[in-house]
């Protein structure tokens, strides 16, 4: 699974960094390239189950100075994954 | 190593003959409306196509205008774009950068009127004959140098009924009566229900069933689709129906909701 | 399952490949736009208002919808609920709304005062008007067109007709579609088409007479080829004098001479006989046969026998049909064998080659005969149809009969009873109906032009809705009168209400600035009988005011004077319109103009006329809703039902039960159409040794008629910046001319210098040329011959003799 999210910041005071470097401590994430003075970070999440991908997006969601994040994209592994796609309609919740 | 360094170049050097042989289609291709002053016994100039074997190996002559509707089939063979292949990379991840949007739709409101106004035709036609658009704009192409945008909307018969030349080469257009209208402005993005959520489609749908002849591939930078390997469009943007004329001969209604007594 | 067979590179490049697009995609969204996205903000409609309307332009009679944004009009778009265009359009009606905003638009009146122009008061304009027309009522004239809307028009006619009692209004329609009114009258005894638009659908064969409509028509071309690319069958045949866009679209081209179409409706009548393939029966239930009475040349014509009909017929061989249009013998078998074969759905459409013709009553009249004599009528698909150039040619000129001759609903004044049924609507007293026809077009401009002394007797002209000073034939001799002979026309006045300086605004003494199409309300009735109706948009600029405003405030003034003929029978004034509540509203006032609805008020008074030749309309508030109604529109069971096939059981309400086919308004009064003969007769003015070529004019694409307002249009104008000259080029090689070169054309009437496009927009055959005329600078009816029918009064712009020089 593979999935990308946006993260909006909130009381944002320009440090970005530190708030990147908490998001980094989850595994199987990367971040995308931040521009000066944005509030919106794109991150990937590369994930063996849909659950996990759930998990991942609300713990980046509980970071502080967070506002919200938004799942831009999902992308259901149709081959390796058939029989776990059910599940992964789940995702749509978060 | 060496000898696929050379294959490149061939290929670039190709790709540049081509290009200009496909510019060719848009400069020299019916002779302009103006007097020439030297002495020709022929009353009409076509421009003729330079022989083939002057061109590269596997390079495609361009076919003037003129002459797509009468060339052969041989000779349609080589004017079909379907042969030509777009230089794009699937692969290639699509940015938009900040400015491209709008410098996309200003230049497609440079041959518009307002949005939603059939596009004029940047280069010189064929007057008489639509065989020649569609030999292109069925397709589509994009090269490094030229864009060829695929029909927006389905097969209609007369390309002409619509799309008009925006500089002929038969007169040269001189000023005109000055006039003040002011067209409606293409909208510069689709409303969406939440942050992150897919826009909604800002325009109307009605002679742009094809989503792709401008967000596909062949479309310009700044609103190309990020994801071109989303084959159903409609399935995540969904047309507004501010924009659909579909008369209803009632206004929709919903069931009453529940009697709560106070 | 390809997955497993791929290599696992692969299947980590996908991967990465993936990943990639996720970040593009939230990368999209981030630096996407500036963040403030809208939660379902209504950007996109931009408080942009879409109402109806009828386009501007042609007789097509296309609906679009009109987007209004600020006040402006700034976008337009086809119609998908109309029935005529089913939501396309072509490239003059996506551009109409540009045709309001012409920085040049007219927007105060104008007094000359010698060479120049001094702008004045409206009070003081219809002032100007009133003392004019009070000095003479009897040499005023008044000029319209077929853009006129139906309560413009209307006006107009009851000022006339029931006000001044003078019959000298006559509209340019006269110039454009009165063969096609005499050949509908000779035929069924009532004008306009029995089909529809819809037999465009229906036809298996299509006939092109004359006609480019690919360029004229480009809707209801398409609405034929676009069948093809469903995968239907359609034959299309052109009979022309050049090619056109039109000719590459069709299956045969049937190139012929001038004339040559009288040739070719003969020779298929021949062969329909000869090959015993007429519908007999058909023809024995429903038809007369008529020859013209060159004794006593009038509509009616004198009786024949079938025989009589069939020895007429004997010359018209293949070969020699051939001989008199240049068409193949072969070619005429063909449409000899279409029209012999009754499987077929044949329909023909003509425009202004049949009807700007001197025999053009005479060509009319063939071509609805051969229809009915092969029984190609009455069903849907088989249908003789003429189309119209102006919007509301049919709705106003032919319906409110804005013609010398005509009073509304398909009355004329020579017609007691016609004369007394419109005294009675209109209330005025017995007798004011002059019985006299007034002028038609071409007689009223001579007469203006004309000094008084020398027998002009026409002083005064107003023109509304259109452009003389362009398109009337043989302009020089109008406009330019050789010698000093203009001296002896100083008294002559003409008032001029437009919305742009035109060819004819520059004669005038007076300019009235005119509103426009979606700047005031209107109604239009188009070429397949359907009435349209719309309302105000937006305001129109400055000063400029509605036509029907005008007319009736001149009325009121004259009125005001106490002019007897501006009072009805009970002293009221003739255009006394009243609110909901019963009160008059002083609609002379401007400000007060749209406290009524006017166009409503005067439509429904109107509508009472329209019974009597069975072209009922609904009431007003029917069109409101409706994309247009065909008429008849009747009232069955409480619902306004339209009429797609006249004269037709099944589908006209005024065919008796059991009928099938019924010619209720039958010349002969036995419920039968006449099929004439009329020989075949060269044109007016045929190519000689002094003047080898014939100079056929006519429009292009891009232009609508004189090109006022698409001139004005940047992208039409772009794309057709200027007239030119069309001419072979074998004819062109011969006389040492290039593309671009300027040649002096020159007719015995004048000439002009103009640029020459070979293989152009249209393609000659050798010893024809074509010039378009919408180019105001380069004014091709100085060539153009003054010849006319000899019943419908209509000039041929299509043939005249010309030489062509190199400059």
């Amino acid at each position: 699974m593979i999935a990308s999210v946006v993260a909006t910041l909130d009381g944002f005071d320009g440090d970005v960094q530190h708030i990147v470097d908490e998001f980094c401590k989850e595994s199987g994430i990367e971040i995308g390239v931040v521009g000066k003075g944005v509030r919106r970070v794109p991150i990937t999440i590369d994930s063996p189950v849909p659950d996990a991908l759930e998990e991942t997006t609300k713990r980046l969601q509980e970071c502080r100075g967070v506002a919200f994040v938004d799942v831009v994209f999902v992308h259901f592994e149709d081959e390796s994954e058939s029989p776990a796609t059910t599940h992964s309609g789940k995702i749509n919740h978060s | 190593m060496n000898r696929e360094k050379n294959t490149k170049q061939t290929t670039l050097f190709a790709f540049v003959v081509l290009s200009i042989a496909i510019a060719g289609y848009f400069t020299g291709l019916q002779a302009p409306m103006v007097a020439s002053t030297t002495s020709r016994s022929s009353p009409v100039e076509h421009l003729k196509t330079e022989s083939s074997s002057r061109l590269e190996v596997g390079v495609i002559p361009a076919t003037p205008y003129a002459d797509i509707a009468e060339a052969t089939t041989k000779h349609r063979h080589h004017t079909r774009l379907a042969s030509l292949k777009s230089e794009f990379d699937p692969f290639e991840e699509i940015r938009i950068a900040p400015g491209e949007k709008s410098a996309a739709l200003d230049q497609r409101s440079r041959n518009r009127a307002f949005n939603g106004s059939p596009p004029t035709i940047p280069h010189p036609i064929e007057q008489r004959s639509d065989k020649s658009c569609v030999a292109c704009h069925s397709q589509g192409v994009r090269t490094e140098s030229l864009r060829i945008p695929r029909m927006s909307h389905q097969f209609l018969a007369n390309c002409t009924q619509c799309h008009i030349e925006s500089n002929p080469r038969h007169m040269v257009a001189v000023e005109f009566r000055e006039n003040g209208f002011a067209g409606l402005a293409a909208p510069t993005g689709g409303p969406r229900a939440f942050e992150g959520a897919p826009p909604q489609i800002p325009h109307t749908t009605w002679m742009r069933v094809d989503c792709l002849s401008c967000h596909g591939d062949g479309g310009q930078r700044g609103i190309r689709t990020t994801h071109p390997w989303r084959m159903n469009c409609q399935q995540c943007h969904t047309p507004s129906a501010l924009f659909d004329q579909t008369l209803l001969a009632v206004e929709p209604q919903f069931l009453p909701g529940p009697q709560i007594k106070q | 399952m390809n997955g497993e067979l791929q290599p696992a590179t692969e299947a980590i490049r996908r991967r990465q490949f993936i990943k990639a697009a996720a970040m593009a995609a939230a990368s999209s969204v981030v630096g996407g736009s500036d963040y403030t996205l809208p939660v379902l903000a209504d950007e996109s409609s931009q408080g942009v208002q879409w109402a109806k309307a009828p386009c501007r332009f042609c007789g097509t009679g296309c609906h679009v919808q009109v987007g209004v944004q600020g006040g402006k009009v700034v976008a337009v778009a086809g119609d998908r609920n109309a029935e005529v265009n089913k939501g396309l359009l072509c490239v003059k009606g996506y551009h109409v709304g540009s045709a309001l905003y012409g920085k040049d638009r007219l927007t105060r009146p104008l007094l000359r005062d010698g060479d120049r122009y001094r702008e004045i008061s409206w009070e003081e304009a219809i002032r100007t008007i009133a003392d004019r027309i009070e000095v003479a009522p009897e040499r005023f004239a008044f000029y319209g067109s077929g853009q006129w809307t139906i309560p413009e028009g209307y006006a107009a006619q009851k000022f006339m007709k029931g006000g001044l009692s003078n019959n000298h209004i006559d509209p340019n329609a006269r110039l454009c579609m009165a063969s096609a009114v005499t050949g509908f009258l000779a035929t069924y005894g009532v004008d306009e088409p029995a089909g529809c638009y819809d037999d465009l659908d229906e036809c298996d064969v299509l006939i092109m007479w004359g006609n480019n409509p690919a360029e004229m028509h480009p809707v209801l071309f398409s609405r034929v080829v676009d069948r093809r690319s469903r995968g239907e069958k359609v034959t299309l045949i052109d009979i022309g004098t050049r090619r056109t866009r039109t000719t590459e679209a069709c299956q045969h081209y049937l190139e012929m001479k001038g004339h040559g179409d009288l040739a070719i409706a003969n020779g298929i009548a021949h062969l329909l006989i000869k090959n015993g393939t007429y519908d007999r029966r058909f023809v024995e239930s429903f038809c007369n046969f008529k020859a013209s009475d060159d004794e006593n040349p009038n509509l009616h014509g004198k009786p024949i026998s079938f025989d009589d009909y069939r020895k007429f017929l004997e010359p018209y061989t293949p070969e020699h049909v051939e001989e008199l249009s240049g068409v193949p013998a072969e070619q005429i078998r063909m449409l000899g064998d279409l029209f012999g074969n009754p499987d077929l759905k044949i329909t023909s459409l003509w425009c202004m080659g049949m009807n700007q013709h001197t025999r053009g009553t005479a060509v009319n009249a063939l071509v609805h005969g051969i229809h009915l004599l092969s029984g190609h009528f009455g069903t849907p698909g088989n249908a003789p149809t003429s189309l119209t150039g102006q919007p509301s040619a049919c709705g106003t000129v032919r319906e409110v009969g804005t013609l010398a001759h005509a009073l509304p609903g398909g009355r004329v004044v020579a017609n007691e009873d016609h004369r007394k049924q419109s005294e009675e609507f209109w209330n005025i007293p017995a007798g004011r109906i002059n019985a006299t026809p007034g002028y038609h077009t071409v007689k009223m401009w001579e007469s203006f032009c004309t000094p008084t002394d020398q027998g002009g007797d026409i002083g005064t002209i107003w023109v509304q809705v259109t452009n003389p000073g362009q398109t009337l034939p043989n302009l020089n001799k109008l406009f330019n009168p050789k010698g000093d002979n203009k001296a002896g026309l100083e008294d002559k006045f003409l008032i001029v209400s437009d919305v742009y300086p035109t060819a004819t605004t520059r004669l005038a003494d007076l300019i009235l600035p005119s509103a426009m199409w979606v700047e005031k309300n209107g109604v239009f009735g188009n070429s397949e009988r359907r009435t349209q109706q719309w309302f105000k948009m937006v305001d129109p600029p400055g000063d400029a005011r509605d036509d029907c405003w005008q007319t009736i405030a001149v009325a009121h003034e004259l009125f005001s004077r106490g002019m007897a003929g501006m009072k009805d029978r009970d002293d009221r004034f003739l255009f006394e319109i009243k609110d909901k509540n019963d009160m008059p509203v002083p609609v002379w006032e401007w400000e007060r103009y749209y406290d009524v609805n006017v166009d409503e008020y005067l439509f429904e008074e109107y509508r009472q006329f329209t019974r009597l030749k069975h072209k009922d309309l609904a009431p007003y508030s029917e069109y409101v809703n409706a994309r247009g109604l065909r008429w008849p529109v009747v009232e069955t069971d409480g619902h306004w039902r339209e009429t797609h096939l006249r004269f037709s059981e099944h589908f006209d309400p005024y065919v008796e039960a059991g009928r099938e086919v019924q010619f209720y308004h039958s010349s002969t009064q036995d419920d039968r159409a006449q099929i004439w003969f009329h020989p075949w007769i060269a044109p007016a003015e045929v190519p000689d040794d002094d003047y080898p070529f014939m100079l056929c004019t006519g429009r292009v694409l891009e232009h609508w008629h004189s090109g006022s307002m698409t001139r004005r249009i940047p992208e039409l104008n772009r794309a057709m910046p200027g007239g030119y000259l069309e001419i072979h080029a074998k004819d062109a090689a011969a006389l040492d001319i290039r593309n671009g070169d300027q040649v002096e054309v020159e007719s015995r009437r004048g000439s002009l210098v103009v640029p020459v496009w070979i293989d152009g927009r249209g393609q000659p055959p050798r010893g024809t040329v074509f010039i378009p005329f919408f180019d105001e600078t380069l004014l091709v009816n100085d060539l153009t011959l003054d010849a006319l029918d000899p019943f419908s009064k209509q000039p041929d712009y299509k043939k005249s003799a010309v030489r062509i020089r190199k400059v």
